[in-house]
């Protein structure tokens, strides 16, 4: 009902504009010319009910639809990836990233990788850089084992005894002080 | 004292596993003889590095009686993740929470009707000074910092914490042996009754959750299932932590826990700051 | 003349009068106060352990945890990460209306938001007296946030 009032009132505009050049371009005056349905609550323009059905575009430009074309991989190279992509093996990457080897696995522990290959080897600085402690995530094996051997070498290192602290359900071993250096460098060795 | 017990585990699967396996190339087709078993070697997108893969039995509906079709393997970052008791208790909570609203309401003094004159003069009555009769004091007065409608308790969990509840949940059910592996979910009949016994026999316990992969499960099993309230069906896009916690057995399909591995697979290694973003209404 | 008789028979002939008491104290019943009214207040002492007349308990009938909305409640709640990709599950929860789906907030946010989509439908012409009242409610809410209670979380 709105959409044929709301043609009307086009009608109409168009008619007062050629009659009586109309400077507000207001409704108001179709509304007194056209007398239409007055309902009870506020007219929707945009309603589920009242608009109108899809009907199918009309076509402007023909065209024909080829089922992998030979263009289709340089589209493909602009589509962002599905999954992060799996390293292509080189002599030596130049950002210094190493990779991981394969002996690695046939250690009782093992710290995989993250989904983007890194180490997951992080600081975490709190209380305005009073307290830095270093989190190593993602162990799968034996965790206590991995914790003695890592203690050992960090006091070798270090000169120190270093305190760490196991979270064995949540997987991850937490080393007081700063040793993302030390501790990526040992996960290097091991191969990790 | 996990790790211990994991070490051992691992030992138990490496001393077992040459015995058992003959491979085959397709599950389908897998008919149990005497001696040789029906393995499936799956090939991964992301092959574990560490942890072996866990086996489960493939398993039959179309007798009371269990029987072996062969072995299937799953996927340990999705069936063998630390089963994080504390996540599933926290994506239990995000799952009664997020769609709660509360529609207990009390009209205020300003709502209920009247009261809006003086009901004595405040003086010289020797009575207490009122100035409406819908003020809290008064019986049938209105509710001072009583319940407003549309209370909601909603908030998203972050997507890595539902991902996590998801494998932890399916880690569970694997470890205590409440997770099994179906070929398909086709019954000889659609009688309550013969899934009750399968049930009975199987010592699947009091309630059993069917997931399967498709959206349309085959006739049979949903009329049987119809009037067992405690066995229901699920498609793979329905599982949830909620309903596997209420469900003591979870029973997946081959392509049902093949397609639950592929999509929490995609997840732990696709790029999520998307699906990370914080909730934003009217935007997702 | 007849008055005169009378007090000469009174003045001749005087009987002795005896008082002769037929009902004694000891054979009164206890008056009974609202006879046949039946006191509804339990006067007899500490209720438990009185034989013959229990507690009213409640008969205990267990809910089903069964039913259908129970058995498969949440549902779809992972279906952005077990489904196609492209559902929020904030949109499959089609129980909740539209207007409070996914909202979080202070009682303010949520009228605001009620009134914003409320506004367009018919709902100010055809329940007015709802509207006003909503009305009211915001501004009375508007005026206590911003002038009675300090910035931050407030106290209800």
């Amino acid at each position: 009902m709105a959409t044929v009032w709301r043609s009307q009132c086009a009608f109409a505009r168009l008619l007062i504009g050629k009659i009586a050049q109309n400077p507000n371009n207001s409704p108001d005056l179709c509304t007194k010319l056209f007398q239409g349905p007055i309902s009870v609550t506020s007219r929707n323009y945009s309603n589920y009910a009242n608009s109108p059905f899809i009907e199918r575009i009309k076509e402007q430009y023909e065209y024909d639809i080829i089922k992998n074309p030979p263009e289709w991989a340089y589209v493909e190279r602009l589509l962002p990836f599905d999954t992060i992509p799996v390293v292509t093996p080189k002599e030596n990457y130049p950002s210094g990233w190493i990779p991981p080897r394969e002996e690695a696995v046939h250690l009782p522990y093992f710290v995989s990788r993250t989904k983007n290959h890194e180490l997951p080897i992080y600081l975490n600085i709190t209380y305005r850089g009073m307290r830095k402690i270093t989190k190593i995530k993602k162990i799968e094996g034996d965790i206590w084992l991995l914790n003695d051997t890592l203690k050992a070498h960090l006091k070798e290192t270090a000169g120190k005894y270093v305190e760490t602290r196991v979270h064995e359900l949540g997987k991850f071993i937490e080393v007081k002080g700063d040793y993302v250096n030390v501790i990526r460098n040992w996960a290097h060795s091991k191969g990790f | 004292m996990t790790s211990v017990l994991i070490n051992a585990f691992k030992r138990l699967n490496l001393s077992i596993r040459p015995q058992v396996k003959v491979i085959s190339s397709s599950y389908s087709t897998a008919v149990t003889t005497a001696n040789s078993l029906n393995v499936t070697q799956k090939e991964w997108k992301y092959p574990p590095l560490y942890t072996k893969p866990r086996e489960v039995w493939i398993e039959n509906l179309d007798t009371v009686e269990e029987k072996k079709l062969g072995l299937f393997e799953l996927h340990p970052s999705v069936y063998a993740a630390m089963p994080r008791i504390d996540i599933i208790h926290r994506n239990f909570v995000w799952q009664t929470k997020y769609r709660w609203v509360s529609w207990a309401h009390t009209k205020t003094r300003a709502e209920v009707r009247g009261g809006g004159r003086k009901p004595w003069p405040q003086k010289g009555l020797g009575r207490a000074r009122h100035g409406s009769i819908r003020s809290p004091l008064w019986r049938g007065g209105g509710v001072a910092h009583g319940p407003r409608s549309g209370k909601t308790h909603f908030f998203m969990l972050p997507f890595h914490l539902r991902i996590h509840g998801l494998t932890s949940m399916l880690s569970a059910k694997l470890a205590q042996d409440d997770l099994h592996v179906v070929n398909n979910l086709e019954l000889p009949t659609d009688e309550s009754n013969y899934l009750a016994d399968l049930i009975e026999n199987r010592n699947w316990g009091p309630s059993v959750l069917i997931i399967d992969d498709t959206d349309i499960a085959p006739r049979n099993i949903t009329v049987a299932t119809d009037s067992l309230p405690h066995v229901n069906i699920m498609p793979v896009y329905g599982l949830n932590v909620y309903s596997m916690l209420k469900h003591d057995t979870l029973v997946l399909t081959l392509a049902a826990a093949e397609r639950i591995e592929e999509r929490i697979l995609h997840h732990l290694n696709a790029i999520t700051t998307e699906q990370q973003r914080e909730f934003k209404l009217s935007q997702v | 003349m007849e008055r005169l008789g009378t007090t000469i028979l009174k003045s001749l002939w005087k009987p002795s009068i005896n008082i002769v008491r037929t009902r004694y104290h000891a054979d009164k019943t206890r008056l009974v106060r609202r006879y046949g009214y039946e006191e509804k207040l339990w006067c007899g002492g500490l209720l438990p352990r009185v034989p013959g007349k229990q507690l009213p308990i409640p008969e205990y009938r267990p809910a089903n945890a069964w039913t259908e909305r129970k058995a498969l409640y949440g549902q779809n709640d992972y279906i952005d990460i077990l489904g196609p990709g492209n559902l929020h599950p904030v949109k499959t929860l089609y129980t909740v209306p539209s207007w409070i789906r996914g909202v979080s907030g202070h009682e303010y946010h949520i009228l605001l938001r009620k009134k914003k989509m409320f506004a367009k439908t018919g709902s100010p012409v055809v329940r007015p007296t709802k509207w006003k009242e909503l009305q009211k409610r915001l501004g009375f809410l508007y005026r206590k946030l911003n002038r009675k209670t300090k910035t931050g979380p407030s106290p209800d």
